[in-house]
Protein backbone atom coordinates (compact mmCIF):
# COMPACT_ATOMS: atom_id res chain seq x y z
CA UNK A 1 0.00 0.00 0.00
CA UNK A 2 2.57 2.66 0.63
CA UNK A 3 4.07 1.50 -2.43
CA UNK A 4 0.71 2.81 -4.14
CA UNK A 5 1.03 5.86 -2.41
CA UNK A 6 4.43 6.52 -3.40
CA UNK A 7 3.71 5.95 -6.63
CA UNK A 8 0.84 8.25 -6.78
CA UNK A 9 2.65 10.70 -5.23
CA UNK A 10 5.20 10.56 -8.09
CA UNK A 11 2.63 10.51 -10.50
CA UNK A 12 1.17 14.06 -8.97
CA UNK A 13 4.72 15.58 -8.81
CA UNK A 14 4.96 14.87 -12.52
CA UNK A 15 1.64 16.17 -13.91
CA UNK A 16 2.20 19.24 -12.08
CA UNK A 17 5.72 19.55 -13.21
CA UNK A 18 3.83 18.97 -16.82
CA UNK A 19 1.57 21.57 -16.00
CA UNK A 20 3.85 24.42 -15.33
CA UNK A 21 5.88 23.56 -18.57
CA UNK A 22 3.01 23.38 -20.64
CA UNK A 23 1.38 26.52 -18.92
CA UNK A 24 4.75 28.32 -19.37
CA UNK A 25 4.79 27.19 -22.83
CA UNK A 26 1.48 28.10 -24.27
CA UNK A 27 1.70 32.01 -22.35
CA UNK A 28 5.60 33.03 -24.24
CA UNK A 29 4.35 35.16 -27.06
CA UNK A 30 4.53 32.13 -29.35
CA UNK A 31 3.74 33.85 -33.04
CA UNK A 32 2.63 30.63 -34.40
CA UNK A 33 1.17 27.38 -33.23
CA UNK A 34 2.86 24.37 -33.48
CA UNK A 35 2.06 21.58 -36.17
CA UNK A 36 0.27 19.02 -34.01
CA UNK A 37 -1.57 21.64 -32.28
CA UNK A 38 -2.57 22.97 -35.61
CA UNK A 39 -3.91 19.51 -36.70
CA UNK A 40 -6.01 19.17 -33.94
CA UNK A 41 -7.82 22.54 -34.40
CA UNK A 42 -8.27 21.77 -38.21
CA UNK A 43 -9.65 17.91 -37.32
CA UNK A 44 -11.72 19.66 -34.79
CA UNK A 45 -12.89 22.34 -36.65
CA UNK A 46 -13.96 19.66 -39.31
CA UNK A 47 -16.55 18.15 -37.56
CA UNK A 48 -17.71 21.41 -35.97
CA UNK A 49 -18.54 22.57 -39.01
CA UNK A 50 -20.26 19.28 -39.52
CA UNK A 51 -22.70 19.47 -36.07
CA UNK A 52 -23.16 23.23 -36.02
CA UNK A 53 -24.61 24.10 -39.30
CA UNK A 54 -27.83 21.69 -38.03
CA UNK A 55 -27.90 23.08 -35.06
CA UNK A 56 -27.83 26.40 -36.45
CA UNK A 57 -30.58 25.70 -38.41
CA UNK A 58 -32.86 25.10 -35.42
CA UNK A 59 -31.93 27.58 -33.71
CA UNK A 60 -32.69 29.61 -36.38
CA UNK A 61 -36.25 28.72 -36.83
CA UNK A 62 -36.68 28.34 -33.30
CA UNK A 63 -35.83 32.22 -33.13
CA UNK A 64 -37.85 33.46 -36.36
CA UNK A 65 -41.21 32.53 -34.40
CA UNK A 66 -40.33 34.43 -32.35
CA UNK A 67 -39.42 37.57 -35.28
CA UNK A 68 -42.51 36.76 -36.77
CA UNK A 69 -44.08 38.78 -33.47
CA UNK A 70 -42.04 41.47 -34.08
CA UNK A 71 -41.77 41.84 -37.95
CA UNK A 72 -45.57 44.49 -38.57
CA UNK A 73 -43.57 46.95 -36.05
CA UNK A 74 -39.73 46.79 -37.36
CA UNK A 75 -40.93 46.51 -41.00
CA UNK A 76 -42.72 50.30 -40.47
CA UNK A 77 -39.90 51.65 -38.81
CA UNK A 78 -37.36 49.79 -41.61
CA UNK A 79 -39.93 51.84 -44.28
CA UNK A 80 -38.69 54.92 -42.94
CA UNK A 81 -35.24 54.49 -42.84
CA UNK A 82 -35.27 53.04 -46.42
CA UNK A 83 -36.66 56.63 -47.48
CA UNK A 84 -34.07 58.35 -45.71
CA UNK A 85 -31.00 55.88 -47.10
CA UNK A 86 -32.30 56.64 -50.65
CA UNK A 87 -30.84 59.97 -50.79
CA UNK A 88 -27.85 58.80 -48.25
CA UNK A 89 -26.83 56.37 -51.13
CA UNK A 90 -27.09 59.18 -53.57
CA UNK A 91 -24.82 61.55 -51.55
CA UNK A 92 -22.43 58.53 -50.31
CA UNK A 93 -22.18 57.74 -54.37
CA UNK A 94 -21.10 60.91 -55.22
CA UNK A 95 -19.14 61.20 -52.09
CA UNK A 96 -17.03 58.41 -53.27
CA UNK A 97 -16.51 59.34 -56.70
CA UNK A 98 -14.71 62.59 -55.28
CA UNK A 99 -12.82 60.86 -52.97
CA UNK A 100 -11.46 58.68 -56.19
CA UNK A 101 -10.72 61.33 -57.84
CA UNK A 102 -8.76 63.17 -55.27
CA UNK A 103 -6.91 60.76 -54.49
CA UNK A 104 -6.02 60.11 -57.74
CA UNK A 105 -4.84 63.50 -57.76
CA UNK A 106 -2.70 63.01 -54.92
CA UNK A 107 -1.53 59.75 -55.81
CA UNK A 108 -2.64 57.57 -52.65
CA UNK A 109 -4.13 54.16 -54.20
CA UNK A 110 -4.42 52.35 -50.19
CA UNK A 111 -6.05 54.61 -47.55
CA UNK A 112 -6.13 52.87 -43.93
CA UNK A 113 -9.85 52.70 -44.36
CA UNK A 114 -10.12 50.00 -47.31
CA UNK A 115 -9.87 46.28 -45.93
CA UNK A 116 -9.93 43.30 -47.43
CA UNK A 117 -12.70 41.17 -46.07
CA UNK A 118 -12.78 37.42 -45.28
CA UNK A 119 -16.17 36.30 -44.62
CA UNK A 120 -16.38 33.24 -41.94
CA UNK A 121 -18.83 31.16 -40.15
CA UNK A 122 -18.69 30.95 -36.33
CA UNK A 123 -18.06 27.30 -35.67
CA UNK A 124 -17.54 27.22 -31.62
CA UNK A 125 -17.56 29.22 -28.87
CA UNK A 126 -14.92 28.26 -25.87
CA UNK A 127 -17.06 26.98 -22.79
CA UNK A 128 -14.32 27.98 -20.62
CA UNK A 129 -16.41 31.37 -20.44
CA UNK A 130 -13.45 33.13 -18.88
CA UNK A 131 -11.28 33.46 -21.42
CA UNK A 132 -14.20 34.72 -24.20
CA UNK A 133 -12.58 33.25 -27.52
CA UNK A 134 -14.90 32.13 -30.63
CA UNK A 135 -13.29 29.63 -33.43
CA UNK A 136 -14.21 30.64 -36.93
CA UNK A 137 -14.39 28.08 -40.23
CA UNK A 138 -11.75 30.43 -42.15
CA UNK A 139 -7.58 29.56 -41.54
CA UNK A 140 -4.69 30.63 -43.07
CA UNK A 141 -5.76 28.78 -46.35
CA UNK A 142 -8.31 31.92 -46.32
CA UNK A 143 -5.88 34.14 -45.52
CA UNK A 144 -6.64 34.86 -41.95
CA UNK A 145 -3.44 36.03 -40.46
CA UNK A 146 -2.85 36.54 -36.71
CA UNK A 147 -3.57 40.25 -35.02
CA UNK A 148 -6.35 40.26 -37.85
CA UNK A 149 -9.98 42.67 -36.98
CA UNK A 150 -12.69 40.73 -36.61
CA UNK A 151 -16.42 42.22 -36.94
CA UNK A 152 -20.10 41.59 -37.64
CA UNK A 153 -22.43 43.95 -39.49
CA UNK A 154 -23.10 45.96 -36.10
CA UNK A 155 -19.43 46.45 -35.45
CA UNK A 156 -15.80 45.47 -33.81
CA UNK A 157 -15.79 41.98 -32.07
CA UNK A 158 -12.24 40.65 -31.62
CA UNK A 159 -8.77 39.85 -32.85
CA UNK A 160 -7.64 36.41 -34.63
CA UNK A 161 -5.00 35.15 -31.69
CA UNK A 162 -4.05 32.20 -33.49
CA UNK A 163 -4.65 30.75 -36.20
CA UNK A 164 -4.61 26.71 -37.93
CA UNK A 165 -5.06 26.11 -41.93
CA UNK A 166 -8.72 25.41 -41.78
CA UNK A 167 -9.50 27.68 -38.48
CA UNK A 168 -8.97 30.22 -36.39
CA UNK A 169 -9.55 31.42 -33.03
CA UNK A 170 -10.33 35.44 -32.35
CA UNK A 171 -10.58 36.59 -28.98
CA UNK A 172 -13.13 38.65 -27.94
CA UNK A 173 -13.08 42.45 -26.95
CA UNK A 174 -14.69 41.35 -23.79
CA UNK A 175 -12.09 39.39 -23.33
CA UNK A 176 -9.55 42.30 -24.12
CA UNK A 177 -6.66 42.74 -21.45
CA UNK A 178 -3.95 45.38 -20.76
CA UNK A 179 -1.73 43.23 -23.44
CA UNK A 180 -4.45 43.19 -25.81
CA UNK A 181 -5.43 47.36 -25.98
CA UNK A 182 -7.06 48.47 -29.48
CA UNK A 183 -6.33 51.99 -30.46
CA UNK A 184 -9.81 53.98 -30.88
CA UNK A 185 -10.91 57.25 -31.65
CA UNK A 186 -13.84 59.58 -31.29
CA UNK A 187 -14.34 60.90 -34.76
CA UNK A 188 -14.91 64.73 -34.83
CA UNK A 189 -15.42 67.48 -37.41
CA UNK A 190 -13.06 69.99 -37.84
CA UNK A 191 -10.17 67.08 -37.31
CA UNK A 192 -10.76 67.19 -33.37
CA UNK A 193 -10.44 63.54 -33.43
CA UNK A 194 -10.15 62.02 -29.45
CA UNK A 195 -7.68 59.93 -29.76
CA UNK A 196 -7.46 57.00 -26.74
CA UNK A 197 -7.07 53.41 -25.95
CA UNK A 198 -9.55 50.47 -25.32
CA UNK A 199 -8.17 48.94 -22.17
CA UNK A 200 -10.15 46.42 -21.23
CA UNK A 201 -13.64 45.41 -20.11
CA UNK A 202 -15.39 46.23 -17.05
CA UNK A 203 -17.89 43.39 -16.17
CA UNK A 204 -19.77 45.33 -13.54
CA UNK A 205 -20.94 48.05 -15.93
CA UNK A 206 -20.59 45.73 -19.07
CA UNK A 207 -18.70 48.40 -21.03
CA UNK A 208 -14.85 48.80 -22.26
CA UNK A 209 -12.75 50.60 -20.83
CA UNK A 210 -11.96 53.96 -23.02
CA UNK A 211 -9.28 56.02 -21.67
CA UNK A 212 -8.51 58.86 -23.45
CA UNK A 213 -4.51 59.58 -23.95
CA UNK A 214 -5.20 63.14 -25.90
CA UNK A 215 -7.25 65.72 -24.64
CA UNK A 216 -9.24 67.54 -26.93
CA UNK A 217 -10.85 71.19 -26.19
CA UNK A 218 -14.55 69.87 -26.34
CA UNK A 219 -15.73 67.80 -23.80
CA UNK A 220 -17.28 64.24 -24.46
CA UNK A 221 -20.83 63.58 -24.49
CA UNK A 222 -22.67 60.22 -24.09
CA UNK A 223 -23.91 58.51 -27.13
CA UNK A 224 -20.93 59.24 -29.18
CA UNK A 225 -19.84 56.52 -31.74
CA UNK A 226 -16.59 55.06 -31.05
CA UNK A 227 -14.46 53.73 -34.20
CA UNK A 228 -11.19 52.18 -34.46
CA UNK A 229 -8.50 54.10 -35.40
CA UNK A 230 -5.00 52.68 -37.94
CA UNK A 231 -2.43 54.77 -34.91
CA UNK A 232 -2.10 50.92 -33.49
CA UNK A 233 -1.13 49.41 -36.63
CA UNK A 234 -2.95 46.82 -36.46
CA UNK A 235 -6.52 47.47 -37.27
CA UNK A 236 -8.13 49.36 -40.73
CA UNK A 237 -9.81 53.10 -39.71
CA UNK A 238 -13.25 53.40 -38.86
CA UNK A 239 -14.84 50.06 -37.88
CA UNK A 240 -17.58 51.24 -35.66
CA UNK A 241 -16.57 49.86 -31.86
CA UNK A 242 -19.24 51.11 -29.43
CA UNK A 243 -21.20 54.41 -28.13
CA UNK A 244 -20.57 55.74 -25.12
CA UNK A 245 -21.93 55.07 -22.43
CA UNK A 246 -20.45 56.85 -19.41
CA UNK A 247 -17.62 58.92 -18.38
CA UNK A 248 -15.33 59.12 -15.59
CA UNK A 249 -12.47 60.98 -14.78
CA UNK A 250 -9.38 58.82 -14.10
CA UNK A 251 -7.97 57.77 -10.95
CA UNK A 252 -5.50 60.87 -11.17
CA UNK A 253 -8.18 63.25 -12.63
CA UNK A 254 -5.65 64.00 -15.62
CA UNK A 255 -7.51 61.87 -18.63
CA UNK A 256 -10.48 60.77 -19.00
CA UNK A 257 -12.22 57.29 -19.14
CA UNK A 258 -15.21 56.30 -20.61
CA UNK A 259 -16.99 53.52 -20.46
CA UNK A 260 -18.36 52.38 -23.76
CA UNK A 261 -20.91 49.74 -24.63
CA UNK A 262 -19.99 47.63 -27.48
CA UNK A 263 -21.72 48.03 -31.23
CA UNK A 264 -22.42 43.96 -32.04
CA UNK A 265 -23.87 41.65 -30.05
CA UNK A 266 -20.99 39.60 -28.20
CA UNK A 267 -23.41 36.62 -27.39
CA UNK A 268 -25.27 36.07 -30.59
CA UNK A 269 -23.01 35.79 -33.21
CA UNK A 270 -22.77 34.04 -36.33
CA UNK A 271 -21.69 35.21 -39.39
CA UNK A 272 -18.35 37.47 -38.89
CA UNK A 273 -16.08 39.05 -40.97
CA UNK A 274 -12.16 39.08 -40.73
CA UNK A 275 -10.92 42.26 -42.10
CA UNK A 276 -7.12 42.89 -43.07
CA UNK A 277 -6.11 46.28 -43.60
CA UNK A 278 -5.02 46.64 -47.02
CA UNK A 279 -2.93 49.35 -45.93
CA UNK A 280 0.94 47.38 -45.72
CA UNK A 281 1.87 47.85 -41.80
CA UNK A 282 5.53 48.39 -41.34
CA UNK A 283 5.36 44.22 -39.97
CA UNK A 284 4.31 43.80 -43.49
CA UNK A 285 7.11 45.65 -45.48
CA UNK A 286 9.56 44.62 -43.61
CA UNK A 287 8.91 40.90 -43.28
CA UNK A 288 8.57 41.55 -47.11
CA UNK A 289 12.22 42.99 -46.89
CA UNK A 290 13.43 40.13 -45.26
CA UNK A 291 11.85 37.22 -48.11
CA UNK B 1 -15.00 -1.70 -31.98
CA UNK B 2 -15.76 -1.51 -28.86
CA UNK B 3 -12.57 0.37 -27.94
CA UNK B 4 -13.13 2.72 -30.31
CA UNK B 5 -16.71 3.96 -28.78
CA UNK B 6 -14.99 5.62 -26.25
CA UNK B 7 -12.82 8.09 -27.89
CA UNK B 8 -15.69 8.49 -30.33
CA UNK B 9 -18.44 9.20 -27.34
CA UNK B 10 -16.01 11.56 -25.65
CA UNK B 11 -14.85 13.28 -28.82
CA UNK B 12 -18.59 13.94 -29.62
CA UNK B 13 -19.17 15.39 -25.73
CA UNK B 14 -15.90 17.67 -26.82
CA UNK B 15 -17.38 19.06 -29.67
CA UNK B 16 -21.00 19.81 -28.80
CA UNK B 17 -19.56 22.02 -25.58
CA UNK B 18 -18.34 24.88 -28.18
CA UNK B 19 -21.66 24.71 -29.15
CA UNK B 20 -23.58 24.35 -26.34
CA UNK B 21 -24.31 27.94 -25.55
CA UNK B 22 -25.80 28.87 -28.50
CA UNK B 23 -28.34 26.62 -26.93
CA UNK B 24 -28.52 28.49 -23.51
CA UNK B 25 -31.42 31.12 -24.11
CA UNK B 26 -29.54 34.71 -24.57
CA UNK B 27 -30.96 36.18 -21.76
CA UNK B 28 -28.94 33.62 -19.55
CA UNK B 29 -25.82 33.91 -21.73
CA UNK B 30 -25.54 38.01 -21.68
CA UNK B 31 -26.11 38.01 -17.68
CA UNK B 32 -23.57 37.76 -15.29
CA UNK B 33 -23.85 33.65 -14.63
CA UNK B 34 -21.18 31.94 -16.30
CA UNK B 35 -22.19 28.34 -17.12
CA UNK B 36 -19.82 25.98 -18.36
CA UNK B 37 -20.23 22.52 -19.59
CA UNK B 38 -18.34 19.68 -18.56
CA UNK B 39 -19.65 16.96 -20.50
CA UNK B 40 -16.81 15.18 -21.33
CA UNK B 41 -16.09 15.23 -17.02
CA UNK B 42 -19.23 14.24 -17.00
CA UNK B 43 -18.81 11.32 -18.96
CA UNK B 44 -15.59 9.80 -17.54
CA UNK B 45 -17.05 10.17 -14.29
CA UNK B 46 -19.17 7.48 -14.95
CA UNK B 47 -16.74 5.61 -16.84
CA UNK B 48 -14.73 6.06 -14.02
CA UNK B 49 -17.28 4.72 -11.48
CA UNK B 50 -18.80 2.04 -13.90
CA UNK B 51 -16.08 0.82 -16.13
CA UNK B 52 -13.05 1.39 -14.37
CA UNK B 53 -12.57 -1.40 -12.04
CA UNK B 54 -10.28 -1.05 -8.79
CA UNK B 55 -7.36 -2.02 -10.35
CA UNK B 56 -7.82 -0.23 -14.08
CA UNK B 57 -7.10 3.45 -14.76
CA UNK B 58 -9.07 3.86 -18.27
CA UNK B 59 -11.12 7.33 -17.23
CA UNK B 60 -7.80 8.84 -15.72
CA UNK B 61 -5.89 8.04 -19.26
CA UNK B 62 -8.56 9.54 -21.30
CA UNK B 63 -8.87 12.63 -18.70
CA UNK B 64 -5.10 13.31 -19.55
CA UNK B 65 -6.06 12.74 -23.69
CA UNK B 66 -9.46 14.29 -23.55
CA UNK B 67 -7.91 17.58 -21.16
CA UNK B 68 -4.76 18.23 -23.27
CA UNK B 69 -7.59 18.34 -26.48
CA UNK B 70 -9.89 20.45 -24.35
CA UNK B 71 -6.93 22.88 -23.73
CA UNK B 72 -5.71 22.95 -27.59
CA UNK B 73 -8.80 23.64 -29.21
CA UNK B 74 -11.02 25.72 -26.60
CA UNK B 75 -8.66 27.71 -24.12
CA UNK B 76 -5.32 28.25 -26.16
CA UNK B 77 -3.60 27.34 -22.48
CA UNK B 78 -2.03 23.81 -22.60
CA UNK B 79 -1.83 21.46 -19.48
CA UNK B 80 -4.57 23.29 -17.37
CA UNK B 81 -7.84 21.12 -18.23
CA UNK B 82 -4.78 18.13 -18.80
CA UNK B 83 -4.31 18.42 -15.38
CA UNK B 84 -7.38 19.07 -13.62
CA UNK B 85 -9.64 16.64 -15.34
CA UNK B 86 -7.15 13.39 -14.37
CA UNK B 87 -6.51 14.93 -10.95
CA UNK B 88 -10.71 15.10 -10.05
CA UNK B 89 -10.96 11.32 -12.02
CA UNK B 90 -8.39 10.02 -9.30
CA UNK B 91 -10.90 11.53 -6.66
CA UNK B 92 -13.26 9.79 -8.19
CA UNK B 93 -11.25 6.44 -8.23
CA UNK B 94 -11.01 6.98 -4.76
CA UNK B 95 -14.56 7.81 -3.68
CA UNK B 96 -16.07 5.02 -5.58
CA UNK B 97 -14.38 2.09 -3.69
CA UNK B 98 -15.77 3.62 -0.17
CA UNK B 99 -19.84 4.71 -1.29
CA UNK B 100 -22.47 2.54 -3.25
CA UNK B 101 -23.12 3.40 -6.82
CA UNK B 102 -26.47 4.41 -7.26
CA UNK B 103 -27.84 7.69 -8.97
CA UNK B 104 -28.28 9.75 -5.26
CA UNK B 105 -24.49 8.61 -4.93
CA UNK B 106 -23.16 9.63 -8.63
CA UNK B 107 -24.33 13.04 -8.17
CA UNK B 108 -22.88 13.48 -5.03
CA UNK B 109 -19.51 12.39 -6.54
CA UNK B 110 -20.20 14.93 -9.43
CA UNK B 111 -20.86 17.77 -7.53
CA UNK B 112 -17.37 17.19 -5.61
CA UNK B 113 -15.78 16.96 -8.51
CA UNK B 114 -17.07 19.74 -10.37
CA UNK B 115 -16.10 21.52 -7.40
CA UNK B 116 -12.63 20.50 -7.32
CA UNK B 117 -12.32 21.04 -11.31
CA UNK B 118 -13.80 24.13 -10.81
CA UNK B 119 -11.15 25.34 -8.08
CA UNK B 120 -8.58 23.97 -9.44
CA UNK B 121 -9.34 25.84 -12.72
CA UNK B 122 -9.59 29.04 -10.76
CA UNK B 123 -6.04 28.41 -8.83
CA UNK B 124 -4.42 27.76 -12.18
CA UNK B 125 -5.87 30.33 -13.69
CA UNK B 126 -5.37 32.76 -11.62
CA UNK B 127 -2.10 32.38 -10.86
CA UNK B 128 -1.47 32.58 -14.63
CA UNK B 129 -3.12 35.56 -14.72
CA UNK B 130 -5.68 35.28 -16.89
CA UNK B 131 -8.70 36.11 -14.57
CA UNK B 132 -8.86 38.38 -11.57
CA UNK B 133 -12.00 37.67 -9.81
CA UNK B 134 -13.35 37.64 -5.99
CA UNK B 135 -14.11 34.22 -4.67
CA UNK B 136 -17.63 35.45 -3.79
CA UNK B 137 -18.40 36.64 -7.02
CA UNK B 138 -17.06 33.03 -8.21
CA UNK B 139 -18.64 30.87 -6.14
CA UNK B 140 -22.50 32.71 -7.09
CA UNK B 141 -21.82 33.36 -10.63
CA UNK B 142 -20.02 30.63 -11.96
CA UNK B 143 -19.50 27.78 -9.31
CA UNK B 144 -23.14 27.56 -8.55
CA UNK B 145 -24.75 27.54 -11.74
CA UNK B 146 -22.55 25.15 -13.45
CA UNK B 147 -22.86 22.32 -10.64
CA UNK B 148 -27.08 22.74 -10.86
CA UNK B 149 -26.76 22.84 -15.21
CA UNK B 150 -24.37 19.66 -15.24
CA UNK B 151 -25.70 17.89 -12.52
CA UNK B 152 -28.85 18.09 -15.07
CA UNK B 153 -26.81 17.12 -17.85
CA UNK B 154 -25.75 13.89 -15.70
CA UNK B 155 -28.90 12.52 -15.05
CA UNK B 156 -29.99 11.82 -18.75
CA UNK B 157 -26.52 10.50 -19.18
CA UNK B 158 -26.66 8.44 -16.01
CA UNK B 159 -29.91 6.12 -17.47
CA UNK B 160 -28.59 5.71 -20.86
CA UNK B 161 -25.34 5.09 -20.22
CA UNK B 162 -24.83 3.00 -16.58
CA UNK B 163 -25.82 -0.24 -17.88
CA UNK B 164 -24.21 -0.34 -21.38
CA UNK B 165 -20.85 0.68 -18.98
CA UNK B 166 -21.21 -1.97 -16.62
CA UNK B 167 -21.91 -4.53 -19.76
CA UNK B 168 -18.97 -3.45 -21.60
CA UNK B 169 -16.53 -3.39 -18.16
CA UNK B 170 -17.75 -7.07 -17.26
CA UNK B 171 -16.78 -8.19 -20.96
CA UNK B 172 -13.85 -6.75 -21.78
CA UNK B 173 -12.29 -5.85 -18.10
CA UNK B 174 -13.75 -8.85 -16.33
CA UNK B 175 -11.61 -11.24 -17.52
Amino acid sequence: MSFFRKKSLFILLIGIILLVVLVGYSLTSRDKLSAPEKFLMDSVGWMQNLIHQPVTFFVDTFHSFDDIKNTYNENKILREKLAEYKTLIYEVQEMEKENEELRKTLDIVDSPRDFEPVLANVISRSPERWLEQITINRGTKHGVRKNMAVMTVDGMIGKVTSESNLTSTVQLITGFDQLNRISAKISREDSDNIFGLIEGYDKEKEALIFRIIEQSDKDLKEDELVVSSNMGGLFPDGLPIGTIKEINPDQYGLTKIAYVEPAANMYEINQVIVVNRALETTDNIEEDEEE
Amino acid sequence: MKRIIFPFILFFLLVCEGIALDLLPSSLTSSEILIIPHWVLIFLILMAMFYDTNETFYAIIYGVIFGLLIDVVYTGVLGVYMFAYPFTLYIVHILKRLLQTNLSMTIIITIVSIFVTELLLLLIFSIVGVVEISKAHFFVHRLLPTILANILFLIPIYLLSTKKLMKWSSEQLGK
